[in-house]
């Protein structure tokens, strides 16, 4: 189960979605998700699936791999699901659960809302998993430093985001060896109520903090040995430049605005 | 006397759609006694930990025959959960996996999730505690105030409390001073001896395995390269090179002052052997 949750994890394999600048990708993830919010008919619902199936396509990330991602946010999008399904006014009743109406506009707003939930996962997971995190870190840096001159500690900033997503598959194996050390003495995960089973998360959780807050100690001294400073002025060793490949996301990006658009006026 | 557990033509994939991807464990069959003590030698990678996770029921196997008390278990799940209630397992840095206010409580987790009385429970951590050597005074202390070799001891009695038939020990020693481990080591055989526990010792350090295994089991990329006495074992040191293993040093000693010409038979593998026979040989001490 553990080894499931892909979440933050870095793909690596050679693609045109991972040499493409990482500035644009995150530029390209932001307008992504703000699409997903703004479409509402079924066409541009069609549209943007389409669309990021080619992407995952040509990011050459297996689509098991991808799958298998989504496994451990199955519930949320089941419960939001049956949660717009069951409490959406409508006029049109298909059917009737106790006192609850089933309505067809109650149908559509759920799926609507569960693709929009996994299309958002795979959207975003899609550049994490072709960007490093350095590279990422790196992009992230150069975007946001027009806010440095406001007195933002961005560089602070980036180097937490890229420690956390650093540590996401260290955590993951620590907790899966965790959770092997309390079975093997006993403890069960899988069998009991909602309450037991989240007591038994304790002897999983405890020994979880202590090792983080134990890691990060560590990692703050290493920091510390190796001079780091947050406020000191900081080069970066790669430079990020606007190729071909970005030119084509951007390309890209904007037939999707324009077919959205289209929809949206024939409509 | 039969095998409490077997496993015959076991295999093993890090990835769950391709056995021919991530493989760690290639057609590996072996059993073993109760009572015995087995080590698991091996270079880095080479499947001894994977190995130790599917024998204590906490990997289930991509391909393989479980046999457990001459009986064949065909249902993965079944026999996962049957070498759970049997097996003990130590991981590297158990430490690590130290969770309540008092070491009391910590050791005690294993037996109160078996569901033993109260009575029950405090003689397995007692006694378990003893064997592990900890100590009574630290009872009421918080595991994480302990130093390290402490702590690794309050973890290894939390194995111990579960009274596994069989303890598996995946680096036992590593990060301990000279001292501890011998200590650790000592304290294994007396577990081996008073309890009729099967202890399988994971190690690189051929020097330990030699010293206290009656079998080793050699991994080499997966396979199972060899299983049979130590001395046995060390009598081919190149081929146990090329696994990417050493003789035990005194062995090396004894075999370059073998082919220096000093006869002493070629079978000794201790220090305590070798300091017999050459003492001997040169006609001092007694
Ligand atoms: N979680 C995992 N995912 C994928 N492959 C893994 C995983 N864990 C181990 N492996 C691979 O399986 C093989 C055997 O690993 P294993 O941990 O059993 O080796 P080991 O003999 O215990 O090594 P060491 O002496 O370093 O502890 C290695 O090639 C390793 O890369
Ligand atoms: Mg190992």
């Amino acid at each position: 189960m553990i080894r499931d949750i892909t979440i933050g994890q870095y793909y690596s394999t050679d693609s045109v979605i991972h040499r493409m600048d990482p500035r644009t990708k995150i530029l390209w993830a932001i307008f992504y998700m703000v699409i997903l919010f703004v479409i509402d008919s079924a066409a541009m619902y069609f549209a943007v699936l389409v669309f990021t199936f080619v992407m995952v396509y040509s990011s050459h990330v297996p689509f098991k791999f991808m799958l298998r991602g989504l496994k451990p946010i199955m519930i949320i999008v089941v419960i939001t699901a049956l949660l717009n399904l069951f409490t959406t006014q409508g006029e049109t009743v298909l059917f009737t659960v106790g006192k609850l109406n089933v309505t067809l506009e109650g149908l559509v707003l759920s799926v609507k809302m569960a693709l929009r939930i996994v299309l958002l996962i795979v959207g975003t997971s899609l550049l994490t998993l072709t960007t490093s995190p350095t590279v990422l870190s790196g992009g992230l840096e150069v975007l946001l430093s027009p806010l440095k001159k406001m007195g933002v500690p961005i560089s602070v900033f980036v180097m937490m985001i890229s420690i956390a997503l650093r540590f996401i598959p260290t955590l993951l194996e620590e907790t899966d060896k965790i959770i092997k050390a309390q079975t093997s003495r006993g403890a069960d995960f899988e069998n009991g109520n909602i309450l037991k089973r989240v007591k038994a998360m304790v002897p999983i959780l405890i020994p979880l903090f202590v090792s983080s807050f134990r890691r990060a100690d560590e990692l703050a001294t290493a920091m510390e040995c190796r001079c780091y400073n947050c406020d000191g002025e900081r080069t970066s060793y790669r430079r990020y430049r606007f190729t071909k490949n970005d030119l084509y996301a951007l390309i890209a990006l904007i037939v999707l605005c324009a077919v959205l658009i289209v929809i949206k006026v024939v409509q | 006397m039969s095998n409490i557990i077997e496993v015959k033509n076991l295999s093993y994939s890090y990835s769950a759609d391709n056995l021919a991807k991530d493989t760690a464990l290639v057609n590996v069959s072996f059993g073993f006694e109760q009572g015995e003590f087995i080590g698991i030698a091996g270079h880095t990678g080479s499947g001894k930990s994977t190995v130790a996770q599917i024998l204590a029921g906490l990997l289930t196997p991509s391909e393989g025959r479980i046999f457990i008390d001459g009986e064949e278990i065909e249902d993965y799940k079944e026999a996962c959960r049957a070498l759970r209630r049997r097996v003990g397992i130590v991981f590297q840095y158990p430490e690590h996996q130290l969770f309540e206010e008092t070491v009391y409580k910590d050791i005690a987790f294993g037996p109160k999730n078996k569901g033993l009385s109260e009575e029950e429970i405090d003689r397995c951590v007692r006694k378990s505690a003893l064997l592990a050597g900890v100590g009574e005074e630290l009872f009421e202390a918080s595991p994480f105030e302990l130093s390290g070799g402490q702590k690794r001891r309050v973890a290894i009695a939390g194995v111990l409390a579960t009274e596994p038939k069989v303890l598996i020990l995946d680096e036992p020693a590593a990060g301990l001073d000279p001292k501890s481990k011998h200590r650790l080591l000592k304290e294994l055989h007396k577990i081996q001896k008073e309890e009729n526990t099967t202890i399988i010792l994971i190690s690189h350090s051929m020097e330990d395995l030699s010293e206290h295994a009656q079998r080793i089991i050699v991994l080499n990329h997966g396979v199972k390269f060899k299983d049979a006495s130590p001395k046995e074992i060390f009598s081919s040191q190149k081929a146990l090179k090329e696994c990417g293993l050493e003789i035990p040093e005194i062995a090396q000693v004894v075999s370059l002052l073998n082919s220096g010409g000093m006869n002493i038979g070629s079978d000794i593998f201790t220090l305590k052997e070798a300091y017999d026979t050459i003492t001997q040989k040169l006609g001092v001490g007694k």
